[in-house]
């Protein structure tokens, strides 16, 4: 029994870095086509051009009173030719509403809501006297979570694509011009594009702008940023390519309206309503048998602050896993179905196996090991060469997204910069990794409790 | 198989992979070093050279001395580019015969061949598309065949530059080809094509009006599109005959198309439109008259306003809000409304007149 379980961690543990090792170079490609592209069409050419399709920025706002002024103001100074801001107040217990008032000189309209999507009330919808891009939507608070506000946002926005934003996010001045690329190649095609989302932590921002490029004074969030680059670079990329992405993240994504719109918008159920949305599209889509392309595109940043105490990170892991787990369970009929193509055999067993189960095997792994030790099933070399592998592959996979960061898209100036991340790309192998990973098992424990806190 | 029978295998086989890795790594370091030292070195060398040849172009594009050329025929690999670069800037910034004179150096130096050849023979899609660009830019006439057979490039942005190029010499005969090679990537395409027609002017005109009725739906579609970015109320003839079209999104394109225009008897023939069956072309309709402040569709705008479709009453209520004095009476008239949803899209938009100063 415990040669078997063995063999089965060492032949697991062979298949998903072989898997990882795989996306990491299929992406390489992806984004060096994708730098090669950008020689030929720059921003400045979609931003002149009459058939850019107009965007609707949606911000759902909960509680933001401390930095939403900035957060709108840097929208409201995006490089695009055409778009407006709808920020919908979430039921806020704070002032948020009260400041963007007296900052936006908000007045109160006579707007019509049409709610196609079903969605809480909305009370009253002002529009800003200085900006007439701008809407603020003030809803009641029905539901814990992002998707009642984003489905009002959807329901009231006025052009053919929207982009979903967090609040306390910041996205770069050419952020929307470079990830509407993809429609305009095939409009007709692209139903969603994600972007890029990078660590803010450690960056100069000035009224909602990044100035300056830097990591962070601590080390939890520098080792996120290589997280995220690992996550972003060789995951989103090398799926996106493939037309299996299977999430977008809720903090930057431009949508189709009409196709969300189709499928009811964000689910209220699950707390991982952009991976779910997705899902959904891709369900809904391929059943019907269309044609569609659902991007990723490397370079559009959209920055965020990210956890820099533990308890933070850990209930932020906690509520990814187990939104995970319930999108997964949701469309398990999905699960290595031919019908679905690459998403029912490639990307959801992926993400079931490597990204929802990794942690219980990886915790299972080390303690499995322990005891074979101790009941001398397993000479002990044997099990420090696996475990020095093990390390050294993570170290590996880590180096070669910071690498590849550096090549291709090359945001950290700074070589200080640079040589911090790589020492952060070896030392979160010990410690850091298996945390997440104990946060991660946490999620999938809450998961099959069926808890669905915020 | 037990792992504790094989240990010295799984070790030797670990420390195989470990090993390959870390030569992956270091390999990767290496090569970003080296890369950063050489982009130093390169930069270096460019700033000195730069200067000399930069003085040298200038000086042969201000006199046309054919002794002033002779030093920049047949120059190493490292020159040609700088000088490539050189002549690329100074394109865009020279007209008339010193453009001329630049276009004379670029081939004279032999970059021209260059790149022809490069467009033809590359592997590298980036370098074919570079050379297509660099080519139209420089207006090097002779390569018209070339940029011909570009436009059949499997890789699109190598397509893109070639149009680009062939628009940016006024080639207007092989505009149905551009067209073809182009019509599957509507947006780009229709961004591309919007300068490329800038660049032909009036002689492209009639050949778009003929792609207008292309059995191709998207080469109908972006001709339509192209023809409305001519603004001739010559052409409302051809368009108007395409609202009659059984395609819904043609008869959309050409809805907008005339609404670009905005000539008022393409205007008059639009207000039909306000009772096609499809939602979507009223609310278009809707949108145009708006667009243009078309006071005879008034009439109809207020039918619009009752319409059971949400976007159609929304854009017809815009389109009044936008059409001054007889548009706020005919939104205050609609106030009286028996229907509520008529009711509240008037009120909404007469609110917004309000608070627009």
């Amino acid at each position: 029994m415990m040669t078997y379980l063995q063999m089965s961690i060492l032949i697991y543990f062979f298949v998903v870095n072989g898997l990882y090792l795989l996306l990491f170079f299929f992406s390489c490609a992806v984004i060096i086509h994708y730098r090669s592209i950008l020689r030929f069409r720059g921003p400045s050419e979609i931003l002149k051009a009459r058939v850019t399709p107009p965007i609707s920025i949606l911000v759902p706002a909960y509680n933001e009173e401390k930095g939403i002024v900035s957060s709108v103001r840097a929208l409201l100074g995006l490089n695009y030719p055409l778009y407006e801001v709808i920020v919908i107040n979430d039921g806020s217990q704070d002032n948020t509403l009260g400041v963007l008032e007296k900052a936006f000189s908000l007045r109160r309209t006579a707007h019509i809501y049409h709610r196609e999507i079903p969605t809480a009330k909305v009370k009253v919808v002002y529009r800003s006297r200085l900006y007439p891009n701008l809407w603020v939507l003030d809803k009641e608070k029905e539901i814990v979570g992002k998707s009642d506000p984003l489905n009002v946002g959807v329901n009231f926005s006025q052009y053919p694509l929207f982009c979903a934003v967090d609040a306390d996010s910041i996205l770069e001045k050419d952020a929307l011009v470079r990830v509407v690329r993809p429609y305009m190649d095939r409009f007709q095609e692209v139903v969603a594009v994600g972007g890029i989302v990078r660590v803010a932590n450690g960056c100069r921002i000035t009224n909602g702008i990044v100035e300056e490029v830097g990591l962070a004074k601590g080390w939890l969030p520098n080792f996120q940023v290589v997280e995220y680059l690992r996550a972003f670079l060789s995951g989103r990329v090398a799926w996106g390519a493939r037309n299996a992405l299977l999430v977008i993240s809720g903090a930057f994504g431009v949508f189709k309206k009409q196709p969300v719109k189709d499928i009811g918008g964000y689910s209220t159920e699950t707390v991982g309503e952009d991976m779910e949305l997705v899902v959904r599209l891709h369900r809904r889509l391929r059943k019907q048998k269309r044609s569609y392309r659902i991007h990723f595109i490397p370079d559009p940043v959209c920055w965020t602050e990210v956890p820099h105490k533990l308890g933070m990170l850990g209930r932020q892991r906690n509520r990814w896993q187990r939104g995970l787990g319930q999108v997964l369970y949701r469309n398990i009929s999905m699960f290595a179905n031919p019908r679905y193509g690459s998403i029912g055999m490639l990307a959801m067993p992926y993400f079931f196996l490597v990204e929802l189960l990794s942690p219980a095997v990886e915790l299972f792994g080390y303690a499995l090991f322990g005891i074979a030790i101790y009941l001398g099933a397993v000479y002990w070399e044997a099990v420090v060469t696996f475990l020095i592998l093990a390390v050294w592959m993570g170290v590996f996979l880590s180096l070669l997204s910071v690498l590849l960061e550096e090549f291709t898209l090359h945001r950290y100036p700074r070589v200080r910069s640079l040589l911090k991340l790589l020492f952060c790309a070896v030392l979160e192998n010990f410690g850091y990794r298996q945390m997440t990973a104990f946060f991660r098992l946490k999620g999938l424990y809450d998961f099959a409790r069926k808890e669905n806190v915020w | 198989m037990n792992v504790s029978n094989w240990p010295l295998a799984f070790l030797t086989l670990s420390i195989l992979v470990s090993n390959i890795l870390a030569v992956i790594v270091a390999s990767l370091v290496v090569i970003l070093v080296v890369t950063k030292v050489i982009g130093g070195l390169w930069d270096k060398y460019k700033r000195k050279r730069r200067a000399l040849l930069m003085s040298l172009a200038l000086e042969f594009l201000r006199t046309g001395n054919a002794e002033g050329k002779l030093p920049l025929k047949n120059l190493g690999w490292a020159d040609a580019l700088i000088l490539k670069a050189i002549l690329l800037e100074l394109s865009e910034e020279v007209s008339g015969i010193q453009q001329s004179r630049a276009t004379e150096l670029y081939e004279f130096s032999g970059i021209a061949d260059k790149e022809m050849r490069s467009l033809r023979r590359s592997w590298f899609w980036w370098l074919r598309a570079a050379s297509a660009h660099d080519i139209g830019q420089m207006r090097v006439k002779r390569a018209k065949s070339n940029l011909i057979e570009a436009l059949g490039d499997k890789n699109i942005e190598v397509r893109l530059e070639a149009t680009w190029a062939i628009g940016h010499m006024g080639f207007v005969d092989t505009l149905p080809l551009v067209m073809e090679s182009m019509s599957h990537f509507f947006k780009i395409a229709a961004l591309r094509m919007d300068a490329f027609i800038f660049e032909m002017g009036a002689p492209a005109l009639p050949l778009l009006l003929d792609l207008c009725k292309h059995p191709e739906w998207e080469i109908q579609l972006l001709a339509i599109h192209l023809v409305g970015e001519f603004k001739d109320p010559g052409t409302l003839e051809v368009l108007l005959s395409l609202l009659d079209s059984q395609d819904l999104e043609i008869r959309i394109a050409a809805c907008k198309a005339i609404g670009s225009i905005g000539d008022p008897s393409g205007l008059s023939c639009v207000i039909p439109c306000m009772e096609d069956s499809a939602w979507q072309m009223r609310a278009q309709a809707a949108k145009q008259f708006g667009r243009n402040g078309f006071t005879p569709a008034i009439p109809g705008l207020l039918k619009c306003l009752e319409d059971l479709a949400w976007w159609v009453r929304l854009n017809a209520g815009e389109a009044l809000s936008q059409m001054g004095k007889g548009g706020k009476i005919a939104l205050k008239k609609a106030l009286k409304s028996p229907d509520r949803f008529t009711r509240d899209m008037a009120s909404q938009w007469l609110d917004e007149l309000e608070a627009t100063p």
